[in-house]
């Protein structure tokens, strides 16, 4: 009996040792690549992300959950004694989804309400993942003899899933993907 | 004061961390129906009804914990109640777990089927269905519209020229009806185009997927949706011109109609929103199934602190009802239980203190009434104790009750301390108690209880005459009480009837034989002198031998009688206060020492205190014994007869004692009991009455004496007179008066 248990008991552990390692390694975001420049009195980020989602999320999306992706943005002016000040707190959304009568792959920008459509969720991925001229802030709200920093980061929006994606998001790590945030120095 | 301080302060702790643990769990609980329905924050709730709910799961294992640490404890000490309150929490939590068991199985049980049944078989096969048909009819429609565009791609090709393109086109798109048509060289390079929209509008821009596409297949055909859940068939095929012409790529974009396209989207909208809600059937469920969860082992944690509170709110009293029980069998009747509540247990609680107060009243009374016993036996021992009669109380097992004081003197044998033993076990160490068995033996084995018997019992101090009486005590219908003996010493008694018949003898014999001695012995010379001178000599001789003898014999018996008289006088005591070794020293001094003659010692005390005697009867009393001693010891070589004194404490007082010793041949054992009763001597002359008169004598004076023979070895005359108390006259009066009273 006791011998049952022991080994019941690291079946148990085994699983829940082995399960997030497992999501880890098929889900991914990150920032690859971020860049600014200032083009026109706009600062204008360009970014490359790798975006990877496992097989649970890619079955929910095929059946028709739609994904709320969400590009976050910081500005922090660099201070000597002080603190850093958050200059600014923004982001671009975007949200992917399927339609199974078209069997395409929708991606809007819910920013500027633009759409694309892909055959492959690799493509819309890609898509996804390559942004280019965003507009993060007018030049003349940066101080010239200041330094400041962006910070970049991809994540996926959890409170934006379905209800009950939500209550199994808490407990599992699967829904869980958010990149690191990437900083780079805004060179003015 | 300090406990039920910290009682009350573990108490309010206590009912505040339940009240915590209690809210938190209503409002986790309420928080997870908001998260459950609520599925915009549901994030964000589910995090807090973690929080909370976790904080009151974690206050209500830690109320659990404490009592279920305080119950095992409890079991430990095997503290009285605690098995009970054991059993109740058990009994109350498998009442309470199974039918939460059940009911969160066949809860599970339900979500799933029932979750399982709003997605039925035909829906989904209906909606696959429709699917199907929707996406043949837009097949049907792409490809009408591919051919379409295959159609003016032909005519386009004839025309061969890229200027006629351009005149072309908004004719050829009119006839396709199609909504836009561009002629693109490469990916960038608009050729030609026209469009339905306002003019200066730029073309839709081939994707890379159209190229690639077309790279692959020369033609390309997708059904793009649009905002506003429009939809539009995109179209492409490459150009096979000959020049310039050649490898230019033209795309046509067609709307979907006005029937076909709400249609197409509404049928989207459909299938897309029940394929959803057919995936998330899994997690919906799991999320029920941890939300029943949860609220399942919330109430089962409530239900198990609401075991222990019960079990703890029952078993109260019936713990307080054994704490009670066991403080009134320690002897406390002091313990009142706390009222209890208006049902059985109050009553039972109300009964018990009753009881106590009944039981405390009647132990009360059972001390006074034994006090009350202890006192009257303690004045019946003070009275046995003063009583001038010897009294034993035996079981009915002839086993020692009691005894009191005088039996105990004068017995010579010790009761206290043997109480329990067996009179028989006594008898065989006391000649004496040996004589009271085997009367008392001897009486019941003729079944006799109720007798009384003079017997005659040997002591150190000579044989005592006892009169023993034998009652019977009152007992149960089965057995005896046991019995109680009553000596009475009658020795002096009977020694004083004896000494006053004596007395009265001697008195009588003085008179009725004194009275004729004188005319006897007057006639006897007056015969002499008158017929001494008329008769021969011979027969004169005779005579005057005759009357000689007469007037001798009759000398002598005037003497015995005078010695009677002596014996029966008893004239008035002279007490005087004087050195008895003076008046020892003088009586010595009349008997000097001569050869042939016994050698007299004295052997006097130092510093004896005066004593009140009559000098003359003391004076008698020494006479007597010495010229006793003497006569027993004539004819004897090495005779010796020794006078000592000294002083002794004897029967709570101070005495002085006079031992009188010679090493005679003794007396026979059965004549040393006698020797001081008249007319009793082992001489050939003598009164029998020298030893007699001492004893008169020492008793007026309110003394003792004892005789100790052996028969060989000597004779011991001890004589004790009790000291008169020289420091106070009082006492000495009372001496006086006391000794005068004993000589009455």
């Amino acid at each position: 009996m006791l011998r049952c248990f022991v080994i019941f008991s690291i079946y148990v552990a085994g699983l829940l040792l082995t399960t997030p390692v497992r999501a880890e390694t098929e889900g991914r975001f990150e920032v690859v690549r971020a860049e600014a420049r200032a083009v026109e009195g706009m600062w204008l980020v360009d970014a490359i992300f790798d975006l990877s989602l496992d097989r649970e999320i890619q079955r929910a999306v095929r059946n028709g959950v739609t994904l709320t992706i969400q590009m976050q943005f910081e500005v922090v002016r660099k201070r000597l004694l002080w603190p850093d000040e958050i200059v600014l707190e923004n982001q671009q959304t975007v949200e992917l989804r399927y339609l199974l009568l078209s069997q395409r792959y929708v991606v809007t920008n819910t920013d500027t309400n633009i759409q694309s459509s892909y055959a492959t969720l690799y493509s819309a991925l890609r898509y996804v993942s390559q942004l280019r001229d965003y507009p993060l802030l007018p030049t003349d709200r940066l101080k010239a003899d200041s330094n400041y920093d962006v910070a970049l980061r991809v994540v996926l929006v959890k409170e934006d899933l379905p209800g009950p994606l939500q209550m199994l998001a808490f407990w599992s790590g699967d829904f869980t993907l958010e990149s690191e945030w990437y900083w780079w120095t805004l060179k003015q | 004061m300090v406990l039920v301080d910290i009682k009350t302060v573990r108490r309010r702790l206590t009912a505040v961390l339940l009240i915590a643990a209690v809210s938190l769990a209503v409002i986790g609980l309420a928080l997870l129906r908001e998260a459950s329905i609520n599925s915009a924050d549901a994030a964000q709730l589910y995090q807090t009804v973690v929080m909370v709910s976790g904080a009151g799961v974690v206050l209500l294992l830690a109320l659990i914990g404490v009592n279920l640490v305080r119950l095992l404890a409890d079991l430990r000490r095997r503290r009285p109640g605690a098995r009970l309150k054991a059993r109740l929490v058990a009994a109350f939590v498998a009442l309470l777990v199974a039918p939460l068991a059940v009911v969160y199985i066949y809860s599970i049980y339900f979500l799933s089927e029932g979750i399982d049944s709003w997605f039925d078989v035909s829906i989904e096969s209906g909606l696959s269905d429709a699917l199907t048909l929707s996406r043949a009819a837009l097949d049907t429609r792409m490809l009408d519209n591919l051919a379409r565009t295959r159609a003016v791609a032909d005519e386009l090709e004839r025309l061969g020229s890229a200027d006629d393109f351009y005149n072309e086109l908004p004719r050829l798109r009119a006839s396709s009806g199609a909504q836009e048509f561009s002629i693109f060289a490469g990916r960038t390079r608009i050729i030609a185009t026209s469009s339905e929209n306002a003019a200066g509008q730029l073309p839709m821009m081939p994707t890379d997927e159209l190229l690639l596409s077309l790279r692959r297949d020369r033609l390309y055909v997708t059904l793009e949706p649009l905002i506003d859940d429009q939809y539009q068939v995109r179209t492409a095929v490459l150009l096979m011109g000959r020049g310039e012409t050649d490898g230019l790529i033209l795309q046509g974009l067609f709307p979907l109609g006005k029937r076909l396209g709400p249609l197409t989207s509404s049928v989207q909208e459909t299938v897309s929103r029940y394929t959803e809600l057919s995936f998330l059937r899994e997690p919906l469920k799991t999320g029920f199934i941890i939300t029943l969860s949860m609220v399942v082992f919330l109430a089962l944690l409530l239900a198990v602190y609401a075991a222990f509170f019960v079990a703890r709110r029952l078993s109260a009293p019936v713990q307080n009802l054994i704490d009670g029980t066991l403080a009134v069998a320690k002897g406390d009747f002091d313990t009142r239980l706390p009222a209890g509540q208006r049902d059985e247990l109050g009553s039972l609680v109300d009964s018990f203190n009753a009881m106590i107060e009944q039981l405390a009243a009647a132990r009360a009374d059972a001390r006074r009434n034994a006090a009350q016993v202890e006192n009257e036996r303690a004045n019946v021992e003070a009275i046995l104790a003063r009583l001038s009669t010897g009294v034993i109380a035996l079981e009915e097992n002839l086993t020692i009750r009691t005894a009191n004081q005088f039996a105990e003197a004068l017995l010579n044998q010790s009761f206290r301390g043997n109480e329990g033993r067996s009179i028989e076990a006594l008898a065989a160490q006391n000649p004496a108690v040996q004589e009271i068995f085997a009367t008392l033996r001897k009486h019941l084995e003729q079944d006799e209880v109720e007798w009384r018997e003079q017997i005659r019992v040997p002591l150190e101090n000579g044989a005592r005459e006892l009169v023993c009486a034998c009652t019977a005590l009152p007992g149960t219908f089965r057995s005896r009480g046991g019995f109680v003996l009553v000596l009475d010493d009658i020795t002096e008694l009977l020694q004083a009837q004896r000494d006053a018949a004596w007395g009265e003898v001697a008195r009588r014999l003085a008179h009725e034989i004194k009275n004729p001695l004188t005319p006897i012995q007057l006639s006897a010379e007056r015969i002499r002198k008158k017929i001494m001178n008329n008769i021969d000599p011979e027969s004169g001789e005779l005579l005057d031998r005759a009357t000689q003898t007469i007037v001798q014999q009759v000398e002598a018996m005037r003497d015995m009688v005078n010695a009677f008289s002596e014996y029966a006088r008893a004239p008035e005591m002279n007490l005087t206060k004087l050195d008895l070794n003076e008046l020892i020293r003088r009586v010595a001094d009349l008997y000097p020492a001569q050869s042939r003659q016994p050698v007299l010692q004295l052997k006097l005390g130092e510093s004896l205190p005066l004593i009140s005697v009559d000098a003359v009867r003391m004076r008698q009393v020494l006479h007597n014994l010495i010229r006793n001693s003497l006569e027993a010891l004539e004819n004897q070589d090495n005779a010796m007869v020794q006078i000592s004194t000294a002083k002794v404490a004897y029967k709570k007082g101070n005495w002085l004692q006079i031992l009188v010793q010679d090493n005679g041949p003794g007396l026979a054992p059965d004549t040393q009991g006698k020797v001081f009763e008249p007319y009793v001597t082992t001489k050939s002359k003598g009164t029998g009455l020298g030893l007699a008169i001492v004893k008169k004598l020492v008793e007026e004076h309110g003394g003792e004496i004892t005789i100790d023979s052996q028969p060989g070895v000597g004779t011991s005359v001890k004589i004790l007179l009790r000291v008169t108390q020289a420091k106070g006259s009082d006492s000495g009066a009372g001496n006086t008066d006391d000794i005068r009273r004993q000589s009455a």
